[in-house]
């Protein structure tokens, strides 16, 4: 299989901007990423719910994740929401042995550290990338359409509704995966998402493939297809 | 509603079951019934028993119906924590277990699950903390009349641990305990089926075993490898499969009959006690009772193989084999200058390196010692036991003569430890007996007593009988006590070699006990210690030595036991050996001036900076100090400790520190700061400069002495301390004394180390919107209570401004700008 982690992202992380550097240096950065690589997976849940649009007591707009307990709140989850019929939660994480190695590296070496960590991000992306590609999938084949993945800390969608999508997902007991009381993920290398499905192509939605980060893990890409129109509207430019 | 107490048919089912005499059905998952009733995802469902105690009667009374000896109250996350003042956590048992009994109930199991918030080191839970909560449940649970305590779905050892000791400290119910655990046979914290056995059964649960995970076809082989090791009666609860979306929606795919026909499996298996998790209902059960009806009776055999374990791997010598494990002695103190000063500094940090180094040369376990009169034992042997637990798989060793350490240590281990040691004195029978009981530890048992170490083997083999005995009287079986007969300079008595060999010999087959031996004391006083060493182990694992304390980088002493165990046949097809051997020159060869040694190339992650050690052509002509300011620059650390012997030949060590060390990392820093160079040049620098200043330390201490001390510290509730570690190699590598107080750190802590350390300067991390706060309640908290230092701070939310909001003098917003600040603090 190919590698997932991309060295170029690692080295953005890590404030690379073109500086010349010792070739020895960059071998070792290399290893070091092969070894995450090696070492580590992306495990991830993801469910639908359908969603209603509603406002709260104080005429704010809310979307209530109907079936759940979950309540999202703030002008930027429920303005990318806005005409969704559902939305996909989504949980992924590089597991508790992704934190165990970058505590034997913090020990013993801290410039791996720092490169592994690099590493850890872009494979849970990576990884997350995969998950929404199914979730885009799952749409696609019910004719329906999805916006990016939208992560709690983005924006103004606070990282408090962090808890609650573990919970309706189980993720503790699916994935081992918990928060603190200040919201914070453990494993630390755990992301949450909240991708938006409509009923039409949303303004916010997908522009092209080239761009898309589903992309590599896209079965409707894959076949030559699109996510992102109609078919009819395909259809007309055909002709 | 009727009550329904009658329950001749099925007396001490319970009883016969834990007794390894009977099969005893449990119940299926509630969560999948109170769902399907319409409850949505992510409620609290425990509060059910409260506000519909109806639903949850019913789906109770349903697997009574079905044939359920044992239901389970609906109380999996009825801590405090999760209810949050929702109810009390007495209301919610008190509830659950009324409606659990009123559905006619033969036996009702008082469920607690995970706390939901994962320990540290991972995450911030305490072990405190969490044995707190599940001791409120345990109690609320008796209170409310439960017949036994199920602890369940359990991914982190420890808290499974913690779970325990609050039920067999807080109530005089049956413990059950399950764990769950994924396709890869692991826990999601890499606990193994085997190490769950070797733990559980040693915290004296009634039952163990596995609940939630795979489906029970899955579940079949796990059961397999945990049978062998568990001294209790097995329990199964496997899923209906694995949970899968579709249509939105979790669904589970194995049907009751496939289900049940991979139970019978699961007997065949070893389990005696079984019921249903996620995805299973009244069907399943219904299922599993016919089975078990025609199932002729259980029988159970409890295991006596040795084993002990840390939470991710077991060692195990079977009771019926002639296995050999290696016990690594380097994390002791005595004789050890570098590792007393990393103790005392709390430079943990060498001592996680130790254990690195005993692991990777081939160690099975580690021996952990940190005994010296000015630390305070008991929290020292602790910390450092769960800093080596959290990078080294192997488990531990518990070496103290302090029994308070040993308790403290053996409680918060999150496994099986070895305690090292009781011995014949009746004061340390006991004292040490209890603890290593209480905790389920396996003991080493020292032949020694009031009048001192016997001459003979006679002597030795009395007082190995009396150690075995009195364990025995403590419930302590024999399988947990392992005899060291001592071994002694042969320099001094020559007898006693032979005396020592005598004495393994009958207390393996007077006593039926496992022996250790620490072999390097047979030395004492001779040359080639190691030649005298090697002998003596090989000629004990003759006499039936199973564990060897010993040099795990000792090259010729790994010889002795790679060898060992091609001739035990531990070592299966010779496979290591042969791995292990077939390129490798003889080692008589390197005397005979043919082989040269050749040091590994360090590409191996973790093995830090490359160590080549020639500087790049080019640079010959130059002198020291030009090529040393280019290796900085480079990054390369390898040719660092050359040029700078150079550097020290001719000039002053403090002119080599200020005059060529420091001004080149000073460079780095500016071109970083220019985004000349990128973070990981700027730490390859730093690595470079350490490499010099560790010569320079050599050489004259004193000129390296540290320029300033600084504490840093990532906040409390904030677990993100990459930042951190990278200002504090940095400030190291200038020379700097810096006291890292680690991650998740309470404000009065770092109050604490300012104070105790009269410390000018503090820098404070967090990577959080939501952990900023406690970086301001520490601030707050240093002013309070008047101390003068300044305060830096840095985090990747923080920017100048939200620095002076939160109190602080400086705002770096790198590793470099931290170590300017210093330098301005400190007065360069």
């Amino acid at each position: 299989m190919s590698r997932r982690i991309r060295m170029d992202e690692v080295l953005r992380y890590l404030g690379y901007s073109g500086q010349e550097m010792d070739p020895a240096l960059r071998r070792r950065m290399g290893a070091i990423v092969d070894s995450c690589e090696d070492e580590l997976d992306c495990h991830g849940i993801w469910a639908t719910f359908p969603v209603r649009h509603d406002t709260d007591g104080l005429g704010e707009r809310t979307v209530v994740v109907e079936g759940t307990t979950l309540v999202l709140t703030g002008h930027d989850i429920t303005e990318h929401l806005s005409g969704a019929s559902a939305c996909a939660l989504m949980v992924s994480t590089l597991g508790a042995e992704s934190a165990r190695r970058l505590e034997v590296l913090g020990a013993t070496d801290q410039l791996a550290q720092v490169v592994y960590d690099a590493a850890c991000t872009d494979l849970i992306e990576r990884g997350t990338d995969e998950l929404e590609a199914q979730v885009v999938a799952w749409a696609h084949g019910r004719g329906l359409y999805t916006s990016y993945r939208y992560g709690p800390g983005y924006g103004d969608l606070p990282l408090s509704v962090q808890p609650t999508i573990l919970d309706v997902l189980s993720a503790g007991k699916r994935l081992g995966v918990t928060a603190t009381d200040d919201c914070l993920l453990v494993p630390m290398k755990s992301e949450t998402a909240v991708v938006g499905i409509y009923p039409e192509p949303p303004s916010n939605g997908k522009p092209g493939c080239s761009r898309c980060a589903c992309r590599d893990y896209c079965e409707i890409h894959a076949r030559g297809d699109v996510c992102y129109r109609r078919p009819e509207a395909d259809d007309r430019e055909g002709r | 509603m009727t009550e329904s107490t009658s329950r001749p048919s099925n007396a001490g089912a319970l009883e016969r079951a834990l007794a390894g005499e009977g099969y005893l059905l449990l119940d299926g998952a509630m969560g999948t019934m109170l769902q399907a009733a319409g409850m949505p995802a992510g409620d609290t469902p425990e509060l059910l028993c409260i506000d519909h105690p109806d639903v949850v009667e019913g789906v109770h009374r349903a697997y009574v119906e079905a044939g359920s000896q044992v239901v389970t109250t609906n109380t999996f996350g009825a801590n405090a924590a999760k209810l949050a003042g929702k109810a009390t956590v007495p209301a919610v048992f008190s509830a659950a277990a009324a409606c659990a009994r009123r559905a006619g109930a033969e036996y009702v199991a008082g469920d607690i699950g995970p706390t939901g918030s994962l320990l540290k080191p991972l995450g911030t839970l305490s072990f405190d903390d969490a044995y707190e909560l599940f001791a409120e449940e345990v109690r609320a649970a008796a209170a409310a009349g439960v017949d036994l305590i199920l602890i369940e779905t359990m991914a982190d050892l420890l808290e499974c641990k913690a779970a325990v000791l609050a039920a067999r400290e807080n109530c005089d119910l049956p413990v059950l305990a399950t764990m769950t655990f994924g396709e890869d046979g692991r826990t999601f914290l890499g606990t193994t089926p085997e190490v769950a056995a070797i733990t559980l059964s040693g915290l004296g649960v009634d039952a163990l075993g596995i609940n939630c995970s795979l489906g029970p076809a899955s579940l079949v082989p796990l059961v397999r490898r945990m049978a062998p090791l568990s001294r209790v009666p097995l329990l199964v609860q496997a899923n209906a499969g694995l949970p899968r979306v579709e249509g939105g929606r979790t669904v589970y795919d194995v049907s009751p009959e496939e289900y049940v026909s991979a139970v019978e499996r699961i007997l065949d298996a070893g389990a005696t006690l079984v019921g249903g998790c996620c995805g299973t209902d009244p069907d399943y059960v219904r299922g599993m009772a016919s089975l078990l009806a025609t199932r002729p009776a259980a029988a159970f055999s409890p295991s006596t193989d040795f084993a002990v374990s840390s939470a991710q791997r077991s060692v195990v010598l079977p009771s019926d084999g002639h296995d050999v494990a290696m016990i690594g002695e380097r994390i002791n103190p005595t004789g050890k200058r570098r590792l007393k000063e990393a103790l005392r500094s709390g430079d943990y940090d060498y001592v996680v390196g130790e254990a690195i180094a005993q692991q990777e040369a081939g160690a099975d376990m580690l021996d952990v010692n940190v005994g010296l009169p000015e630390l305070d034992e008991p929290a020292v042997l602790s910390e450092v036991m769960g800093k080596v637990s959290s990078v080294s798989p192997l488990p531990l060793q518990i070496d103290s003569s302090d029994v308070v350490a040993v308790e403290r240590a053996a409680r918060t281990y999150a496994g099986k430890p070895l305690v090292n040691s009781v011995n014949g004195k009746a004061e340390s029978l006991e004292a040490v007996l209890p603890v290593v009981a209480r905790y389920g530890c396996a003991v080493v048992g020292l032949t020694l007593d009031e009048d001192g170490i016997p001459a003979t083997a006679d002597g030795r083999v009395a007082i190995a009988r009396r150690i075995v005995e009195a364990a025995g009287a403590h419930g302590i079986p024999r399988e947990d006590v392992v005899i060291d007969c001592l071994a002694m300079a042969a320099s001094t008595d020559q007898t006693q070699p032979e005396q020592i060999l005598a004495a393994i010999r009958r207390v393996k087959a007077e006593l039926g006990v496992r022996c250790v031996l620490g072999v390097s004391n047979v030395s004492f006083g001779l040359p080639q210690r190691e030649l005298v060493n090697a002998v003596f182990l090989s000629e004990a694992f003759g006499a039936g030595l199973d564990l060897a304390i010993m040099n795990p980088l000792s090259r010729r002493m790994c010889d002795v036991v790679a060898t060992q165990r091609v001739l035990n046949g531990q070592d299966e097809a010779c496979r290591s050996f042969i791995g292990g051997y077939a390129n490798e020159p003889s080692p008589y060869a390197v005397a005979a001036g043919t082989v040269t040694a050749t040091a590994g190339a360090a590409t191996a992650v973790g093995a830090g900076p490359a160590t080549d050690a020639t500087a790049s052509s080019g640079d010959g002509d130059q002198g020291p100090e030009a090529r040393a300011r280019s290796l900085v620059l480079q990054g390369r650390a390898g040719p660092m400790a050359d040029v700078t012997r150079e550097l020290l030949a001719t000039h002053d060590p403090l002119d080599v520190i200020n005059g060529c060390l420091v001004p080149a990392l000073d460079e780095v820093g500016d071109r970083f700061e220019r985004g000349e160079y990128f973070l990981p040049q700027l730490m390859a620098s730093a690595e470079a400069v350490k490499a010099g200043f560790d010569v320079v330390r050599a050489a004259a201490p004193s000129a390296a002495a540290d320029k300033g001390t600084i504490v840093l510290a990532t906040v409390k509730g904030d677990i993100h301390d990459i930042g951190k570690n990278i200002v504090r190699m940095l400030l190291e590598n200038y020379g700097y004394s810096v006291i890292d107080l680690g991650r998740d750190v309470d404000p009065q802590v770092v109050v604490d180390a300012v104070v105790d350390n009269h410390v000018r300067l503090v820098g404070l991390s967090a990577l959080m919107t939501t952990t900023v706060r406690a970086m301001e309640e520490t601030i707050a908290l240093l002013r309070e209570q008047g101390v003068d230092c300044k305060v830096m701070v840095g985090g990747a939310v923080l920017n100048p401004e939200y620095a002076k909001m939160v109190g602080a003098d400086y705002y770096a917003k790198d590793a470099a700008e931290s170590a300017r600040i210093a330098g301005e603090l400190f007065g360069e």
